[in-house]
């Protein structure tokens, strides 16, 4: 029992050590991760990027590694820094013979991004919903009294005030669903759930047989609209975002990591050059300017770029390495000395993600100089001849956590 | 004998139980009092919003107060033993030194399990009261984590008191305050769902790394 007491203690010192020391030792050896952002010159005719290196340092570039300042580099994305060009007397910009005032700017931006941490499943979240209700007469989006929930069997409302499912307002939903077809239960349910918008879109939500329905809440009646997105499209998310320029309602992300936006256009879907896209593990952003759309996609190595025509057709393509911001000496240091990492965050997870990082070969000559250490000090200077082969197997799979163990906690018995 | 040290053991523990009881009751009623106050000055759908979407719950304020009652019960239980030597005189009964500190612990885990089950039972009322079941059930899985901690922390204070040498100690406050931390790690509920079942399959070992401290204790090793 002593024995098993022993090794429980030793093991939680080993795990809680695994995770807090070399979290310690990347904080203060420059741990702050890099960061590439990735833009298309419309003036260059060229990708240009911010990499931010750490410690407030930034560099400016171009795809032939050309060096800007700030002021320089803005002025290369005149859409996107349009204020400052405004500022600086810069408009209107005359690019490839066409003019572009502040107004015609500003009426053809637009920019979506989707964090991989706020999809589906990569975060808590409680599948209530408020259904806004549109009303031309009201100059605010009031916020729904009731949330809606999708079940087996319908469509709910529940009222907030009274904490109560509200029977009549349900079953006029859900029987507006089953004229058009709804199959409960729901599978996939998008919208934005805040009134920070211009206007409301309502919900996008699929069915239990794949069909996408467009679920509106007009003067308080439902207006379901069944829309002509083919059902076999794996769409496992659905992500909206009212914009004035109503070009698209949003985004549909399948389940092979292909990208659509549901246009305006009787729901048409139009597919995003988006080849290298990872929804596990990569955040995505699309930037539109009256002259072009570009789409990026980053996970914590590289950025990808495509830009395309205003068709969405691609012109072309950019990728590059996020910068080194660990020096490589502490690189291996940090690697050498941590045989394993545990960790519980990732940034592509807006919940716990726990994960054990084995440090490669690197480990293996910390565990190597854990074992000389501990055999110095019990031959040399503790002067004992036996072979503790426990302890030199707990050295061989936890290296320095192992050895930091023995000290604390020798076997006294 | 095992009833009389079990009696033994609530003899003493019986009063700070109560003052514990009491505590926590407080904390739930404060939480009810504040929300169903919330729920009258503000529109009722906004609370609801700041509660699923905005994740900013109404029940935070019981947060360290299963890990603080962990800690009480396991000074209230060890500290006189200790201080008095009575752990002693008790490791000289005709019961094996691992059965005694099971049965010590045993009482005091469950007298913890009592106030876990309280406030798990107010809060789920609470939230069942005021908000749809679906707020109710992320209430238990965002408890979960707070109400271990107080497991963790209180066989963590038990060990850290059994033990005499000062640097096995520190060492044993670094280990279970660090596993702690992680416990109340991020915000939002339910954030911690997916690690919860690895970490709670750590629970055993916890429950055995006392039993070592118990010999030591008894041995009076200070290496």
């Amino acid at each position: 029992m002593i024995h098993l007491s022993r090794y429980s203690l030793i093991l939680l010192g080993i795990l809680t050590m695994s995770y807090f020391l070399p979290t310690g030792f990347w904080k203060i050896f420059g741990s702050e991760e890099g960061s590439t952002m990735l833009f298309y010159s419309p003036l260059k005719k060229q990708f240009v990027y911010r990499d931010y290196l750490g410690s407030h340092q930034f560099h400016y570039r171009d795809e032939e590694g050309n060096n800007y300042s700030r002021a320089a580099f803005e002025e290369l994305l005149p859409f996107l820094y349009y204020k400052t060009m405004e500022k600086k007397g810069l408009l209107p910009l005359i690019i490839d013979g066409q003019s572009f005032d502040k107004a015609s700017i500003k009426k053809g931006r637009q920019g979506i991004e989707i964090k991989s941490r706020h999809l589906p499943d990569h975060y808590p979240q409680i599948p209530l919903y408020p259904l806004f209700n549109q009303d031309q007469e009201q100059a605010m989006l009031p916020f729904p009294e009731d949330v809606f929930r999708f079940s087996g069997r319908g469509m709910e409302f529940i009222n907030a005030d009274f904490n109560r499912i509200d029977e009549e307002l349900s079953k006029r939903f859900t029987h507006a669903l089953m004229m058009k077809g709804f199959s409960f239960p729901a599978t996939v349910i998008g919208g934005k759930t805040t009134n920070l918008k211009p206007f409301d879109a309502g919900y996008f939500i699929r069915d239990s047989e794949g069909a996408v329905f467009h679920v509106q809440r007009v003067k308080n009646e439902p207006k379901i609209i069944r829309t002509p997105i083919p059902p076999e499209t794996d769409i496992e998310a659905l992500v909206i975002s009212e914009n004035q320029r109503k070009e698209f309602y949003g985004l549909a992300i399948t389940g092979e990591n292909r990208v659509y936006l549901i246009s305006y256009d009787h729901y048409k879907l139009i597919e995003l050059s988006a080849d290298q896209y990872d929804a596990q593990s990569m955040d995505f952003k699309l930037l539109i300017s009256p002259l072009h759309r570009t789409v990026t996609c980053f996970d914590d190595r590289q950025v990808f770029g495509t830009v395309t025509d205003g068709a969405y057709s691609p012109m072309k393509s950019y990728q590059r390495s996020l910068p080194e911001t660990i020096t490589p000496a502490a690189d291996f240091i940090g690697r050498m000395l941590f045989p394993f990492q545990l960790t519980l965050t990732s940034e592509f997870r807006g919940q716990a993600d726990p994960r054990l990082h084995w440090n490669g070969w690197r480990a293996l000559i910390g565990i190597g100089l854990s074992i000389v250490g501990y055999l110095v000090y019990v031959r040399g200077i503790k002067k004992r001849k036996k072979r503790s082969w426990p302890a030199i197997c707990l050295l061989l799979l936890a290296g320095v956590y192992g050895l930091i163990c023995l000290a604390v906690l020798p076997d006294n018995t | 004998m095992i009833y009389s040290i079990f009696y033994k053991e609530w003899i003493k523990a019986r009063y700070f139980f109560l003052a514990l009881v009491c505590l926590n009751t407080a904390v739930c009623l404060k939480i009810w009092v504040d929300i169903r106050q919330q729920l009258q000055a503000e529109h009722a759908e906004m609370i609801w919003y700041q509660a699923i979407h905005i994740q900013s719950f109404f029940y935070s304020d019981i947060r360290y107060f299963p890990l603080l009652s962990g800690i009480c019960l396991a000074v209230v239980q060890f500290v006189p033993e200790i201080l008095q030597k009575r752990l002693r005189l008790s490791l000289h009964l005709p019961v094996d030194r691992e059965r005694l500190l099971a049965i010590f612990l045993a009482l005091g885990l469950g007298l913890y399990t009592v106030l876990a089950l309280l406030d798990t039972a107010a809060i789920w009322a609470v939230s069942r009261y005021y908000f749809p079941v679906e707020v109710a059930v992320s209430s238990l899985t965002t408890l979960l984590p707070w109400h271990y901690a107080g497991f963790v922390g209180y066989l963590g204070m038990s060990l850290i008191l059994l033990e005499p040498a000062w640097s096995r100690r520190v060492f044993v406050f670094l280990v279970f305050s660090g596993f702690i931390s992680l416990l109340f790690s991020g915000s939002g509920y339910c954030r911690l769902n997916p690690a919860l079942p690895w970490l709670m399959l750590l629970a055993p070992l916890f429950f055995l790394t006392v039993f070592q401290g118990g010999s030591r204790f008894q041995q009076g090793e200070v290496t």
